[in-house]
């Protein structure tokens, strides 16, 4: 069976390092892109199981991925969980508008965001 | 949800760097993993972590420089450095340098988890002692007024005991010794703390004008009075009056606070009515006010009604066991206020802070402790970091008064020799704790001859035993 693929999406890398590692010694395959239309042209092209994306990201920002995500049927369907330092309940409102299924904020541990995304992908 | 304790490992090798976070992981820590220097630089500017767990040899520098800069920037954690091609000078080094453990390779997993466990329980103890430390700042201050000398002590209970009542209160003390701090902190732990606290320094405004600003006016009252203004008194009404240096108020007025004072009312200039007011009053001088009674210059009734309660400050000489726990406060303060870290001050300074006799009293040692974290490097203030504060530089003219150039030679000239002898003399006396017969000989003077010159300058050997 093909590794789960999981798209990690911010601009500090070592972000994408800290979830990388994890994500494969947990059995997945991460996916790294460090700004906003690299993870939309890899969310098309690859169509991961799951998306982890940042909200403060320059240029681009989350929502603004999660727009484009959901307005085109190649990727609708994949879940977002959103990541953020931000704590404002109004991030929070607008990423569940606009389809997300979770809202982490940081710091994180990496472990527990393996674990939720094993309990959204209902994999043991 | 339980804290756990963070580790971050940093290693370039995928093999080994997974060894040790499978074993950490499964022991309960929460461990990041990164390949890098510059990736575990990044992450640590922004979160914390408790123990770094760091390959010497990395990929793009030496695991030193980054154990270097953990003890520059003072970040809260441990370091246990790993090296495979380690020798015993390589592990001297890096223990002098900071590091907790050094260990070199073959590494049996009971070896790893074992350095991490005495780190994170050295981490633990540190944490402790710094709780304890605040824990105990706070159990010897009140507000910001620091000090666990008895007397200091005692004026926090009167503190306490006073903001519950609605009494005038006289803080009596040296200059710089906080009195309004204390007048604040009665406000602030009194029914009337949501109100104002309205500061008025009675020597600070002009004579002429201090009437029209505490008792406001009538439009057309005087040339100037184009539109009605509301004085400070009425401002700060249900709230709390401190009139500091009230030994300054001119007699006039001494008569209309008075009668605020007594028939909570006052009149404003120009105006026919008289308006209600409901203050608090709270005083404070630096001058022997019974003094200024007995030579008329201070209304009697006045002075009784503002003297319900008297608080006395003690000067910073008089409670030495506070200064070092003033300085650390200080130091505290103004590290955080700068973005430094220092942390402690040098047992050679602390001796000097301890001998100084502070004539400027807590005020000066706070500007010093001030000035010298601006100064100061690295995590410990020395004495060389006041140093152009505490002199060596020859005589200078910053601290004279200005307006002493303007008078005649001759009563110039006196001011400034018995200002010299009067200082002279009163740190003789800190020195010899008010033992006259002592101080004279240090002096190299006649014991009648210091009797005499202290009677001329009104010090008082009592005041320094």
């Amino acid at each position: 069976m093909p590794l789960p693929k999981i798209l990690i999406v911010d601009d500090e890398s070592y972000i994408l390092k800290l979830l990388e590692f994890n994500f494969q010694e947990e059995g997945f395959m991460p996916l790294c892109a460090a700004n906003g239309p690299k993870a939309i042209e890899t969310a098309r092209r690859e169509t991961p199981s799951l998306v982890l994306l940042d909200i403060a990201m320059p240029e681009m920002d989350g929502f603004q991925v999660l727009k484009e995500l959901k307005a085109d049927a190649r990727t609708r369907n994949i879940p977002v969980v959103m990541l953020t330092v931000r704590v404002y309940e109004e991030d929070e409102r607008e990423s569940y508008s606009l389809g997300a299924v979770e809202y982490i904020t940081k710091p994180f541990s990496p472990l527990q965001v393996v674990q939720r995304v094993k309990e959204i992908l209902r994999i043991s | 949800m339980e804290l756990k304790e963070r580790i971050l490992i940093v290693d370039d090798n995928r093999e080994s760097l997974r060894d040790i976070y499978r074993l950490l992981a499964d022991n309960k820590y929460d461990v990041l993993c990164l390949p890098t220097m510059k990736d575990a630089q990044q992450l640590l500017e922004k979160e914390p972590c408790d123990l770094l767990i760091l390959k010497e040899e990395l990929p793009d520098g030496s695991g030193l420089e980054l154990l270097r800069q953990v003890k520059k920037e003072e970040w809260q954690m441990e370091v246990i450095l790993i090296n495979h091609h380690g020798t015993t000078s390589s592990a001297v080094r890096a223990i002098k340098e900071g590091a907790f453990d050094y260990l070199i390779p073959p590494l049996p997993k009971e070896k790893i988890l074992l350095a991490a466990k005495s780190a994170l329980e050295h981490r633990q103890l540190l944490a402790e002692r710094d709780y304890f430390h605040t824990q105990l700042l706070r159990q010897y201050s009140y507000d910001n007024i620091v000090g666990k000398s008895p007397p200091m002590q005692k004026v926090f209970e009167l503190i306490e005991k006073v903001a519950r009542t609605n009494t005038t209160v006289l803080i009596v003390g040296e200059s710089g010794t906080g009195k309004e701090l204390v007048a604040r902190a009665i406000h602030y732990h009194s029914a009337r703390k949501d109100k104002q606290f309205m500061t008025i320094n009675c020597s600070a405004i002009p004579e002429e004008l201090l009437e029209s600003e505490l008792f406001g006016y009538e439009k057309g009252a005087f040339t100037d009075a184009v539109r009605p203004k509301k004085g400070l008194l009425l401002e700060a009404n249900q709230g709390t009056v401190f009139f500091d240096e009230i030994g300054e108020l001119p007699p006039n007025l001494q008569v209309k606070l008075l009668r605020v004072l007594q028939e909570k009312e006052l009149k404003p200039l120009g105006s026919a009515r008289t308006l209600k007011v409901d203050l608090r009053v709270i005083s404070a001088t630096n001058k022997e006010l019974e003094e200024e009674v007995k030579k008329g210059r201070f209304r009697e009734d006045l002075y009784y009604r503002i003297n319900v309660l008297t608080i006395h400050l003690p000067p910073l000489r008089q409670r030495p066991e506070d200064i070092p726990l003033l300085a650390d406060f200080f130091l505290r303060h103004y590290s955080r206020e700068t973005g430094k870290r220092i942390k402690k001050i040098s047992p050679e300074l602390m001796q000097f802070l301890l001998n100084y006799p502070w004539p400027g009293n807590v005020r000066e040692l706070e500007n010093m402790i001030e000035k010298g974290v601006i100064l100061a490097e690295g995590e410990t203030l020395r004495l060389k970091d006041l140093s152009y504060q505490i002199g060596g530089e020859g005589f200078s003219f910053d601290h004279l008064d200005e307006t002493l150039f303007l008078r005649p030679y001759n009563e110039a000239r006196k001011i400034t020799l018995d200002n010299f002898s009067a200082e002279y003399i009163k740190r003789a006396l800190i020195r010899h704790k008010g033992n006259v017969t002592r101080a004279a000989l240090a002096m190299g003077i006649k014991r009648q001859s210091l009797h005499h010159i202290m009677k001329r300058l009104r010090i008082k050997a009592s005041d320094y035993k």
